[in-house]
């Protein structure tokens, strides 16, 4: 058998070629893709921004003009995602709302976010509440273009901080992307005098510590108290009648009514997102469990049967599911529970003792108080358990609460001794900017309620 | 043997009448198992006293607590405002007379945009029905093109305030050390046949970006002298993004590009005929204008990230990963910005992420960027993709 043998060169060459031809077309593609990119970090920083003084449009305007824009400054800086370039620093100068924003100018002192509004009294005075509107405008610097379009609020001068706060609302919606959560309010637990004979009154605020109304007397304890997903009412825990009750009341009528007319303590009251049951514990003998009311067809349900300490239940937002904390385990902890299927699911499992679930309104996370080698803790984890995060550390942080946009957390501190007392305070869910709340008193026990 | 067995079928039959009859009691079940319902009455706090209180004796029941009048609290201090504050506090009001709160409406107004005269009247007489719905915030089309203004309109108009003449060089960066070094301006020998490279400034590291919780500070042993946990506070912008503007691109603009770097060409292929070292070789090669392209955009890709603030995004905003296109111009600057792809997140959430993104572009190369020109056909498009998740 004869085998033609191919010269050596002409492998060579072949071979030479089809590389070359492979690596040049290989080149071309990539000559021809455009650069890409990845940035996969950036920075946290707060947002420089520009509000001058609202433009008053009627002569007796000019203080509400002031007060609106120093409302607004205060909810966007006091969120810890804006900062106000000052006043002093402006070049442009806003006298007409409508007319054109010199970019430039606020380019030039570094702005990166716009505010431009206008006050002006249509009818009657402050003194009569008169009609007001406010109009506002916000800018992107940057790119030199409108966020979002202007808008206008009508409504009587007794609102104004309404009014700042709804504006303050769009300002963060149209930078951040979710809802903002200044046009909201805070109920709680007032707390007067010395540690030992406290007198506690329930109390609703807005959310920035103004506008403070007390819904009891205080001669009778109360705790733990809820908005109602409309916020038009209150449910809490009374010892009126010297066991702990729970109670409801309307806001505006504030005529308190015992949910459930049983010898037995019942507490840590929680409405279902859609307003139409409540969660409650229970307490007969040494067992306490959980149920929920039905609040059209007034039937309770018991939901947990463990000889264990069953408590502080809260529906998720879509109200299929329940959080609670328990002691079936030895230890308190955070159970999650089907209410289909009535199986109670641990989620927490680092070290320490947990409660006070409280489910996120976008339901991604379960914010708690954790008690771990003496000191408490905020903190906050998905809803199987996963990415726990401790938020604060003291003496004793307990009860957080959400805003309503899920991004909040207040909850109320108590310092230690004797002269110590309970205060609110609020931090980020990252963790970030810590603060506390301006109250009349000593506050405990918070609840926020949605936007208005 | 048959008795036994007539005596358990007798006694077998009787409870099968007896279970079809319901006389027997129901079987007992585990606690588990039970899920028991009861009716809910709602009473007053003095008929739920008067019902579960033991003692006989007619003791007074407490009274429905006498509510107090509704007490206005003048708002805490905001800003410098606290006398006005107090003059526009509405008097208190009996809580029966208290009417709901009207909450206010808000009304659309019509766009407004430089464009429009300042005499045009933005906001109609006749406005609408309020609604209490937000007003929708476009979605970026994917296909829409953000195109900016021209490097020519991104300068500042005519104006007393800007300068005639060109600023001077910005001083060179300082040095990050741990603590503040100011150097003397050195004294101008013309005699001397050396010059020294300066030694560099130094300043200490103005803030963190890192998120230090209160937890986690709390859980930093603390140490003596100079460790000590970082700080949380957030680190002014203008410390974040350092322009970068260097007068030599203009003149890079103006060389020709066919004509790339001959004196490094040239070098290498020097180096080469006298058979140097590779070591040479390859540090000249490290000039070369591909090397430069890489350079230049590992400096644009870190000014980018550096005014990429994620900090004013939702959480949700955040995890949105977009595909960015810009389109440069020769001089460096982007010419137009457009939303390629995004993953993830609500329609206001993406706008949201979006417009962070254009502000880190418009930022971070909006006054302009050394890249070379010769390869701008290379970098005239550019595709960022933006990802947090990563």
């Amino acid at each position: 058998m004869r085998v033609t043998r191919v010269p050596k060169f002409l492998i060579t060459f072949l071979f030479t070629s089809v590389v070359l031809t492979a690596g040049w077309s290989t080149a071309g593609r990539a000559q021809d893709d455009p650069l890409r990119l990845e940035i996969l970090e950036g920075v946290i920083a707060a947002l420089p921004m520009a509000a001058p003084t609202f433009v008053a449009e009627t002569p007796q305007s000019q203080a509400m003009a002031n007060n609106i824009t120093s409302v607004l400054i205060a909810d966007l800086v006091g969120s810890g995602l804006f900062r106000e370039i000052p006043r002093q620093a402006h070049i442009g100068r806003i006298t007409n709302f409508d007319a054109p924003v010199q970019f430039a100018e606020w380019r030039a002192i570094n702005a990166e976010v716009l505010i431009t509004g206008s006050v002006s009294l249509l009818s009657g005075s402050q003194e009569t509440n008169g009609e007001i509107v406010v109009k506002f405008r916000v800018y992107d610097i940057v790119a030199g273009i409108n966020l979002g379009k202007g808008m206008q609020y009508r409504a009587r001068s007794s609102d104004w901080r309404r009014v700042a706060h709804k504006i303050g609302d769009q300002v963060y919606n149209r930078v951040t992307g979710e809802d903002g959560y200044f046009d909201s309010r805070i109920v709680f637990v007032s707390e007067f005098g010395k540690k030992t004979e406290r007198t506690k009154r329930l109390t609703i605020m807005d959310y920035d510590g103004a506008n403070v109304q007390y819904l009891t007397s205080g001669r009778d304890i109360v705790i733990a108290p809820r908005f109602s997903p409309d916020s038009s009412e209150i449910i809490y825990t009374s010892f009126a009648t010297g066991k702990p009750a729970v109670v409801t009341m309307n806001i505006n009528e504030r005529k308190p009514r015992v949910l459930w007319s049983i010898p037995d303590m019942t507490f840590s009251p929680r409405f279902s997102p859609d307003g139409g049951r409540v969660l409650i514990s229970r307490t007969r003998g040494a067992n306490t469990d959980i149920y929920e009311i039905n609040l059209a067809t007034r039937r309770a349900t018991r939901l947990t049967t463990n000889p264990g300490i069953d408590t502080a239940p809260v529906y998720s937002p879509d109200g299929e599911r329940i959080a609670f904390e328990s002691d079936r385990g030895r230890s308190p902890q955070l159970y999650v529970m089907d209410l289909d299927e009535l199986k109670p699911r641990r989620i927490s499992f680092g070290g320490g003792s947990y409660g006070t679930p409280v489910w996120s309104p976008r339901g991604d996370y379960i914010a708690f108080t954790k008690r771990l080698d003496g000191a408490f803790h905020i903190g906050v984890m998905r809803v199987d358990g996963s990415g726990e995060r401790l938020l604060t550390r003291s003496f004793l942080d307990e009860g957080p609460t959400w805003s309503p946009n899920g991004r909040v957390l207040v909850f109320f501190r108590e310092e230690r001794g004797e002269a110590g007392g309970p205060a609110l305070y609020s931090v980020d869910l990252t963790g970030r900017n810590l603060k506390r709340l301006s109250t009349p008193g000593y506050a405990s026990d918070p609840n926020w309620s949605r936007l208005r | 043997m048959k008795t036994a067995l007539g005596i358990s079928l007798a006694g077998h039959a009787v409870l099968v009448v007896l279970s079809s009859m319901s006389l027997l009691p129901a079987p007992v079940q585990l606690e588990a198992d039970v899920v028991d319902s009861v009716d809910v009455e709602m009473i007053s706090i003095e008929r739920f006293v008067a019902l579960t209180t033991p003692v006989p004796e007619p003791t007074p029941a407490p009274q429905e607590p006498d509510l107090p009048d509704l007490q206005t609290f003048s708002a805490p201090a905001s800003n410098s405002s606290q006398s006005v504050t107090n003059q526009l506090e509405p008097p208190a009001v009996n809580p029966e007379k208290t009417r709901p709160l009207q909450p206010p409406e808000p009304l659309e107004l019509p766009e407004i945009t430089t464009s429009i005269p300042p005499e045009n009247p933005a906001i109609p007489e006749q406005t609408p029905q309020f609604t209490f719905s937000s007003p929708t915030v476009p979605v970026p089309d994917p296909a829409e093109r953000h195109v900016l203004p021209s490097a020519d309109a991104l300068q500042l108009p005519d104006s007393d305030r800007v300068a005639k003449d060109i600023s001077p060089k910005p001083l060179p960066e300082v040095q990050i050390a741990d603590e503040d070094r100011q150097l003397a301006s050195p004294a101008i020998d013309p005699g001397a046949e050396f010059v020294l490279p300066p030694e560099r400034e130094t300043a200490r590291k103005e803030s963190s970006i890192a998120v230090v919780t209160e937890a986690i500070r709390a859980e930093t042993p603390s140490f003596p002298g100079e460790m000590q946990p970082p700080d949380i506070k957030l680190p002014e912008r203008a410390t974040l993004v350092a322009p970068v503007w260097r007068p030599s691109s203009v003149e890079v603009a103006k060389a020709e590009p066919e004509k790339p770097a001959p004196d490094i060409a040239a070098t290498i292929a020097r180096l080469e005929e006298e058979n140097k070292s590779a070591d040479l070789v390859a540090s000249a090669k490290e000039f070369s204008p591909r090397n430069g392209l890489n350079s230049s955009l590992s400096r644009l890709k870190r000014t980018i990230n550096e005014a990429w603030n994620v900090g004013v995004l939702s959480t949700e905003a955040e995890q949105v990963t977009l595909e960015v296109q810009v389109e440069m111009v020769p001089q460096g600057l982007p010419g137009s910005i457009t939303l390629l792809s995004s993953d993830g997140g609500s329609p206001s959430a993406v706008q949201a992420a979006f417009e962070a993104a254009r502000r880190a572009v418009l930022q971070g190369i909006g006054q302009g960027h050394e890249l070379p020109i010769d390869l701008y056909d290379r970098w005239r498009v550019l595709i960022i993709t933006f990802d947090r998740k990563s």
